[in-house]
């Protein structure tokens, strides 16, 4: 970890969706490290992070998977617990994967802070020959729950830093929000500590 | 060593049944030279032929049968006749030990239903260990049926067809905790509630005692949920709660429950969901093959290493059945689902 991590912005980022639908692979690509590739259980690493600049401040994203664990459906909401944002993944050549996101998003809602920033992202637009899920469906899906929609694809990177930072910089604007309604710089620097806190059981 | 781990993953490139045509190609090419080392050759490909049946699982099927019998024919033909008898058991075993299990799973679906008429007692009639001994004994029964290779395959393609008994087990699991939320939320009195959740914390004590990793979670996330957490309960028992909590708390990667589970000699219930998840990562952080079209052999030791540490646990647990209990449980299927539960909750405290 570089500098003084105190003074540092943290968010905590989830990604969910159904088995298969590609959400090791886009935290993969966007963290772009070897980390899966070493990986040992022992490690003790429990999440990705990747460091951005959003309006020249740095801000460090903890990008968590669920990969796996799918299937378990009442203890992923552990994971819920102090995320600030969730990158939400259908796969656009598997249909059930695209009408499966109205039960993640009613859980969003429900495991979720009431001020929880979402993205919906339909992952593999690389294999356009096998799409199930037209654009513009998606796109209204998205329109009707107020989220920003993105394509992505992992094979050739399109849009995977673009849908990731778009969420941070949700999650930075509704965070500057609230501190203006606190109206005074004195507190922004306790804000950030607060932030930090609220993280710091996530030991990465 | 090496062999086992061959064995274990060679499904990832290669299907049983091409491996087999490929072994039976390699024995027959060899088997009739007169060279001594290329004799070798075609009893290496024997032996190996006979560890790949009998770790054949769901795969053993009318055709795989047939094209093993060639085999045995000949085997015959060349005048071998004590192995070709030795190996022609061995398939036809192999072949009736799975029919019988397929039938098996018929069978204990029969006798669930037989248990629903005479359903009569309730979670607080028993001891809660008791309630947790008959819980690992289900538990045990769906464990020790799944086949390491669909752990494998499942972590790969998340097929539900080809790993039909995971599918089982972690449909199991969910079940399992729907119907804790259930037996809590169904009482109107808080205080019969606050009952059924200290039931279910001391239930969760005797499952550690067990090694069931399974059932704790499943009865710890029941208790977790949203709709029974955000309702009032006593102090000490929702720190009670807490402090069972942090044995799978995710931080470091599971540290604390890996910790818990390196220690467990088995038998024991480990939770599939971090084998899955370790196997996932492995899977997409690792190429198939490389560049020059070589397999990637250190892939598969890793997977190969998470998986004995699976089989590692898979032991009997020796418990009697309780027959009352396991009507009171009814195979876990009177739950009320997720949004009901939700309902409920909100009408309890709105």
């Amino acid at each position: 970890m570089n500098g003084d991590p105190s003074s540092q912005l943290a968010f905590k980022i989830l990604v969910l969706g159904d088995s298969s639908v590609g959400k090791t692979c886009l935290i993969h690509r966007y963290c772009d490290d070897t980390f899966y590739e070493t990986y040992v259980s022992t490690i003790g690493i429990d999440c990705k992070q990747r460091e951005t600049m959003l309006d020249q401040i740095p801000v460090r994203l903890r990008i968590w998977d669920t990969a796996g664990q799918e299937r378990f459906r009442t203890l992923t909401t552990a994971y819920y617990r102090g995320a600030q944002g969730i990158l939400l993944v259908f796969d656009i050549t598997n249909e059930d994967s695209f009408s499966h996101l109205s039960y993640w998003l009613k859980n969003i809602e429900e495991m979720g802070s009431a001020d929880i920033c979402k993205v919906l992202v339909g992952n593999k637009c690389d294999l356009e020959k096998d799409r199930a899920v037209p654009t513009d469906r998606a796109t209204k899906l998205a329109k009707n729950f107020g989220v920003k929609f993105f394509e992505t694809s992992c094979k050739t990177n399109e849009c995977v830093t673009a849908a990731f930072e778009y969420l941070a910089s949700m999650i930075k604007a509704k965070a500057d929000e609230k501190l203006e309604k606190h109206g005074s710089l004195q507190r922004a620097h306790s804000w950030h500590k607060d932030s930090f806190k609220k993280q710091s059981w996530c030991a990465c | 060593m090496y062999q086992e781990a061959f064995l274990t993953t060679y499904r990832t490139f290669i299907s049983s049944k091409e491996l087999i045509q490929k072994l039976l190609q390699r024995y027959t090419r060899f088997s009739r030279a007169k060279d001594p080392k290329r004799k070798k050759l075609s009893k290496n490909a024997f032996s190996l032929l006979i560890r790949v049946v009998d770790e054949l699982c769901t795969e053993m099927d009318e055709t795989l049968v047939q094209l093993l019998m060639q085999l045995v024919f000949q085997l015959l033909c060349d005048g071998e006749l004590m192995l070709a008898k030795i190996f022609r058991e061995k398939v036809l075993e192999k072949f009736h030990h799975h029919q019988q299990r397929k039938e098996r799973s018929r069978h204990v679906k029969l006798l669930s239903s037989y248990q629903l008429s005479t359903k009569s007692h309730t979670l607080l009639d028993f001891k809660p260990e008791q309630v947790a001994e008959q819980m690992t004994l289900l538990d045990a029964e769906l464990f020790l049926t799944i086949e390491i290779p669909e752990v494998l395959i499942y972590s790969k393609n998340q097929s539900e067809e080809h790993s039909p008994h995971l599918t089982k087990f972690t449909a199991h699991f969910n079940k399992m905790s729907y119907w804790c939320c259930t037996r809590i939320l169904e009482n109107e009195d808080p205080k019969e509630r606050e009952k059924y959740y200290v039931r279910f914390l001391k239930i969760m004590k005797h499952l550690r005692k067990l090694s069931n990793f399974n059932s704790y979670l499943a009865v710890l996330s029941a208790l977790n949920s949203s709709p029974i957490s955000r309702l009032e309960w006593q102090k000490q028992n929702s720190e009670a709660l807490q402090e069972l909590s942090m044995l799978i708390d995710s931080s470091c990667s599971f540290r604390a429950y890996r910790q818990a589970l390196a220690e467990t000699s088995p038998p024991c219930i480990p939770y599939i969901g971090i084998i899955l998840q370790d196997l996932t990562f492995i899977h997409i952080g690792n190429p198939d093959n490389f560049a020059d079209g070589n397999i990637n052999f250190a892939k598969r030791w890793q997977q190969f290493h998470i998986l004995d540490s699976m089989r590692r646990f898979k032991m009997n647990y020796n418990f009697k059945e309780n027959p009352k209990i396991l009507a009171m449980f009814n195979n876990f299927e009177d739950y009320i689902c997720e949004e009901s539960l939700w309902q409920i909750s909100k009408v309890l405290k709105p």
